[in-house]
């Protein structure tokens, strides 16, 4: 594990948060009885996010990365490891001081018609914060309601109409508007703009930019569409069945992936050009992605990895979990077998 | 094959009739209206609610202001021979027996006749309104919808062993036809309610015990509305902005279900009344010289072949008040939510 | 190659209470035999609706379809009773969606599922429908296929019903596959192997493929001729190289400007269409998308540009192309 901490140490000098062998396993009940295993939707994951820094965290359905950043936030109760928030391990947290620690950790959701009551305006639903939170009398949470809907780029007579009223990006703008009511300094955008046009996907990953840029916020931003990803994140996580296989700059991962993983979902993205589609190699990979609730043995990705494939199977991939290790300066990954 | 999925009234193409069918309201620049009152709107269109909701509001008013003015109409009466005189404060009262009257036909005296018992049908078929919408407002206002939403939300949103709780006594309750259980009850209590509170004891008795049947039926059904609604993604946002269980309940889950149990509460009320009607069919709800409209349907059944009004007009008013609140609470549905018509 | 599919000035309305929504508005174009043809375009562009306009899926009321013609194979479609369409659909033209969970009946078997499409267009016995349905579901890359045939639907992952509906839709040999956004529910790897599935069976089958997505990617890798659908219209047509190299409607330009691209420089600010795509109840007088359009000027507010021949083999609804 010496190489874990040095991943995590290397990056702490200006650690906004540091995930230590973060661990969410789900019992299955199928009744009193029945005390079967745990689906491992999150099974040790470990990384750092610097003030003002956004870490993509990429992987397919069922990966964990949802879990991940609901973990974080203690939405969903965490069966082992750290989430270290500014020097403090809030997973040791009463609900009380969780509850207090949220106001400085935002998310905003996928779904914009689901994320925002249809019965409050967006008044009362940005609102909503700061009344929580006590943040000034009447008149000053109004002002900054109108302060906080000009960050967006909503005119002022959205303030009372209703969720109903408004596309889908304008949702997703209300409900940036709403995390961002109480200055935290991490935002958690889980698929922020999956559900959106993509004409409209551009406007909202613009508009994050940009508060990022004023404000210093730092985002976990998960998704499962690698250009979006690499467009807006400096670093990127890569993950596969509860772990990360991969993790580096953005630039770094596009430019020379490692975890034969990576590769393929890389090769297997369509590119908006005919030309290079016609002549590009494509990594097919076979074989469904598995259960989270019966992973593969050794390496997750084994079944499936083209890599162990060429060398045989080894047995050490079937037999042996690899550890996430630092491959060069701040890239790391988990791969028996890694390939320049 | 594929077909199929595409006449069916909820599947792509009709969602995309009805976003335009929900964007009704938007009108740029105007002031933007409530979902409550959109609703309302709705309803207001529904001609056939609409109708019931005015009839119903007549025989309300008329139960409660009529029947006090109607036992000052009239002139003082001699009876037995002039040597008691009696006012319309008691010939025209629902419970005032007077054998001298029998089954008398409708005269400007008794505007609809008297009974068997030589009562006045009209006062009693008021005093039979107020009986059902009694029963009515105890049975489903307080017990039906107040026990439905504490036990079902809590479960819902909770979970644990409230919820197991409420599974198991729903299912005690389900394996038991409420009326049935209704009949022994009200049977087997009926003579210490009269003991310990007279003549209108048993209707009390009768509206707790189908309180009793009803609400485990509704707290199922809210339970499942909460556990729908909580996961919707803007109950986990009001959680990450600090808002706390309580508050997430009363301000989130409460207002979003309770246009549904609006809804279920107007159509259990039907079924309520129809039930009331039956117990007191049998001689287990009022007792008399009370009044309510099942009692004046059982007394009627003897003589139906020579005075057949006096079973129809009870049955009449009894079916009036059972449709009139299906069909608002149907027009209530619709209201709420556009998408189950169409 | 010949002409296999003619669509002539199509009109799909929904009359809704709210005001009659002009789903397609006036779209035209051709698809020859085996050819692969993408449409592409946002929510509400219409894309869909031409689809199921096309094989009159939908139901009337409240939709409408009007059109001067829809010829398939020789055939007006519009002309054709709900017998005759039956005859046709899941024989001639097949359909898959995007959602593989909803799109099989979860009370039978796969293999059954499979066979009694065979069955009911190719006349063939159970014996033989069902030794076809396994031969299907081989081909679409099922392993095991004789004994998964006798699975029920819930025991298939996403991908693999999404090929079991590919099986069906492909086992009466279709001349026409109308794939609506066939691989957007799946994940990216799976999503590659559905493609590449595709690709593989068209080209064995001669099966020409309308491909409807949103995606421009899968587009790029598809199709080789492709529609752009904007507000119910057809806003540009022309062939899949040209409109990545030279896209002529500024619509499309501003598509391709707006996605983050894995070959750009990493942080390049993207380009965002301003505004919002218009309300189909309150479609704006001349050109549908001006109110967003850069380029806009007067006349653009006042008539409606048609669909011209703008360059080789390349249309566009604009008066100011390029």
């Amino acid at each position: 594990m010496a190489d874990e901490t040095m991943l995590a140490t290397s990056m702490t000098t200006d650690a906004l948060l540091d995930v230590q062998d973060l661990k969410v396993y789900f019992p299955m009940t199928g009744g009193l009885l029945q005390r079967g295993g745990a689906v491992r939707a999150v099974d040790g994951v470990n990384f750092t996010i610097r003030r003002g820094e956004t870490l993509g965290l990429v992987g397919e359905s069922g990966c964990g990365k949802s879990t991940t950043g609901r973990a974080i936030l203690q939405l969903i109760p965490v069966t082992g490891g750290k989430v270290i928030f500014n020097g403090m391990d809030i997973t040791k947290l009463s609900p009380k001081a969780v509850r207090q620690k949220r106001a400085e950790m935002q998310m905003v959701f996928q779904d914009p018609f689901s994320s925002l009551d249809p019965r409050y305006t967006v008044a009362q639903i940005i609102g909503e914060p700061l009344v929580n939170f006590k943040r000034g009398n009447n008149r000053e949470i109004d002002q900054r309601i109108r302060e906080l809907l000009s960050t967006v780029g909503l005119p002022t007579n959205s303030l009372n109409r209703y969720p109903h009223e408004f596309s889908g990006g304008q949702r997703q703008r209300v409900g940036l508007a709403r995390a961002l009511a109480l200055n935290p300094s991490l935002l958690i955008a889980d698929e922020p703009v999956s559900a959106l046009d993509v004409s409209v996907q551009a406007q909202v990953l613009n508009l994050m930019e940009d508060l990022q840029q004023k404000l210093g916020l730092a985002y976990l931003f998960i998704s499962h569409n690698l250009s979006v990803v690499r467009h807006i994140s400096q670093r990127v996580a890569v993950m596969y069945l509860g772990r990360i296989v991969e993790i580096t700059a953005s630039r770094q991962l596009y430019a020379q992936p490692l975890h034969p993983y990576t590769k393929a979902l890389l090769s297997a993205i369509p590119m908006p050009d005919p030309v290079l589609e016609a002549t590009r190699q494509r990594i097919v990979l076979a074989g469904d992605l598995p259960s989270p609730v019966a992973p593969p043995s050794g390496c997750h990705f084994h079944p499936r990895c083209p890599r162990a494939q060429a060398l045989g199977n080894p047995e050490r991939c079937r037999q042996e979990s690899p550890t996430l290790t630092m491959a060069t300066l701040d890239h790391a990954v988990a791969c028996h077998f890694p390939e320049a | 094959m594929d077909t199929d999925r595409y006449l069916e009234p909820d599947t792509a193409p009709t969602q995309l009739t009805q976003e335009y069918l929900m964007e009704e309201s938007l009108e740029p620049g105007l002031h933007s209206t409530s979902p409550w009152r959109d609703s309302f709107r709705r309803f207001l269109r529904d001609k056939r609610a609409v109708g019931a909701l005015v009839l119903l509001a007549i025989f309300i008013l008329a139960s409660l202001f009529l029947l006090p003015i109607y036992e000052h109409i009239g002139p003082v009466i001699s009876e037995r021979h002039g040597f008691v005189h009696i006012g319309p404060a008691k010939y025209h009262s629902p419970t005032y027996v007077d054998n001298l009257v029998e089954n008398a036909p409708a005269s400007s005296l008794h505007w609809l006749g008297t009974n068997y018992a030589g009562q006045d049908i009209f006062a009693r078929l008021l005093a039979g309104i107020q009986v059902s919408l009694f029963v009515a407002v105890i049975v489903v206002g307080v017990m039906d919808v107040g026990l439905g939403i504490i036990f079902g939300v809590l479960a819902g949103y909770y979970g644990g062993i409230l919820d197991t709780l409420l599974a198991r006594f729903t299912d005690l309750i389900f394996a038991f036809p409420g009326l049935l259980f209704a009949v022994l009850v009200t049977g087997l209590f009926r003579q210490a309610a009269l003991d310990r509170f007279g003549n209108d004891g048993p209707l009390y008795l009768v509206a707790i015990t189908l309180g009793l049947t009803i609400w485990p039926q509704m707290a199922r059904y809210v339970r499942g509305q909460t556990l729908s609604l909580k996961e919707q993604q803007f109950i986990e946002a009001s959680r990450t902005i600090g808002t706390s269980s309580n508050q997430i309940i009363l301000r989130h889950i409460l207002p979003n279900i309770l246009s549904l149990i609006f809804v279920a509460a107007t159509l259990d009320i039907s079924g309520t009344i129809i039930n009331e009607g039956v117990l007191s069919l049998i001689g287990l709800g009022v007792q008399a010289p009370g009044s309510s409209l099942g009692l004046m349907i059982q007394e009627s059944l003897a003589n139906i072949p020579y005075f057949p009004m006096e079973a129809i007009l009870p049955s009449l008013t009894l079916t009036i008040i059972v449709l009139a609140f299906s069909f608002i609470g149907d027009g209530l549905r619709d209201a709420f939510d556009p998408r189950s018509k169409d | 190659m010949t002409d296999l599919l003619t669509v002539r000035d199509l009109h799909t309305t929904f009359h809704t209470r709210a005001g009659d929504v002009p789903a397609v508005n006036g779209v035209s174009f051709t698809m020859r035999e085996g050819e692969t043809l993408g449409i592409v375009g946002e929510s509400g562009s219409g894309k869909s609706v031409t689809a199921l306009s096309i094989m009159r899926l939908l139901p009337t009321p409240p939709a409408e379809i009007t059109g001067q013609e829809v010829l398939f194979a020789g055939q007006d479609l519009l002309e054709m009773s709900q017998d005759q369409l039956r005859a046709l659909r899941g024989n001639k033209m097949a359909m898959i969606f995007q959602d593989p969970m909803t799109s099989l009946n979860p009370v039978f078997k796969v293999g059954f599922q499979i066979a009694e499409s065979v069955r009911m267009h190719m006349n063939l016995g159970p014996r033989d429908s069902w030794n076809r349905a396994v031969e299907m579901l081989d081909k679409v890359g099922i392993p095991n296929a004789a004994r998964r045939a006798n699975d029920y639907p819930h025991e298939f992952s996403g991908g693999m019903r999404q090929r079991v509906m590919i099986a069906i839709a492909l086992s009466c040999n279709p001349s026409l596959l109308i794939a609506d956004e066939p691989t957007t529910a799946l994940d990216v790897t799976i999503q590659a192997q559905i493609l590449e599935l595709m690709r593989a069976l068209s080209k064995e089958f001669q099966t020409a493929v309308m491909l409807i997505t949103h995606d421009l990617g899968v587009i790029a890798g598809m199709a080789q001729q492709v529609l752009v659908m904007y507000a119910g219209r057809l806003v540009e047509a022309t062939d899949t190289r040209t409109l990545f190299a030279k896209p002529a409607h500024p619509y499309t330009q501003a598509l391709l400007h707006s996605i983050p691209r894995m070959d750009d420089a990493q942080n390049e600010r993207l380009q965002p269409i301003t505004g919002q795509p218009p309300d189909l109840l309150k479609m704006p007088v001349g050109c549908s998308f001006a109110p967003r359009c850069p380029k806009a000027q007067a006349r653009c507010q006042r008539e409606t540009p048609p669909l011209v021949e703008v360059g080789a083999g390349q249309r566009a609804a604009c008066f100011f192309p390029y």
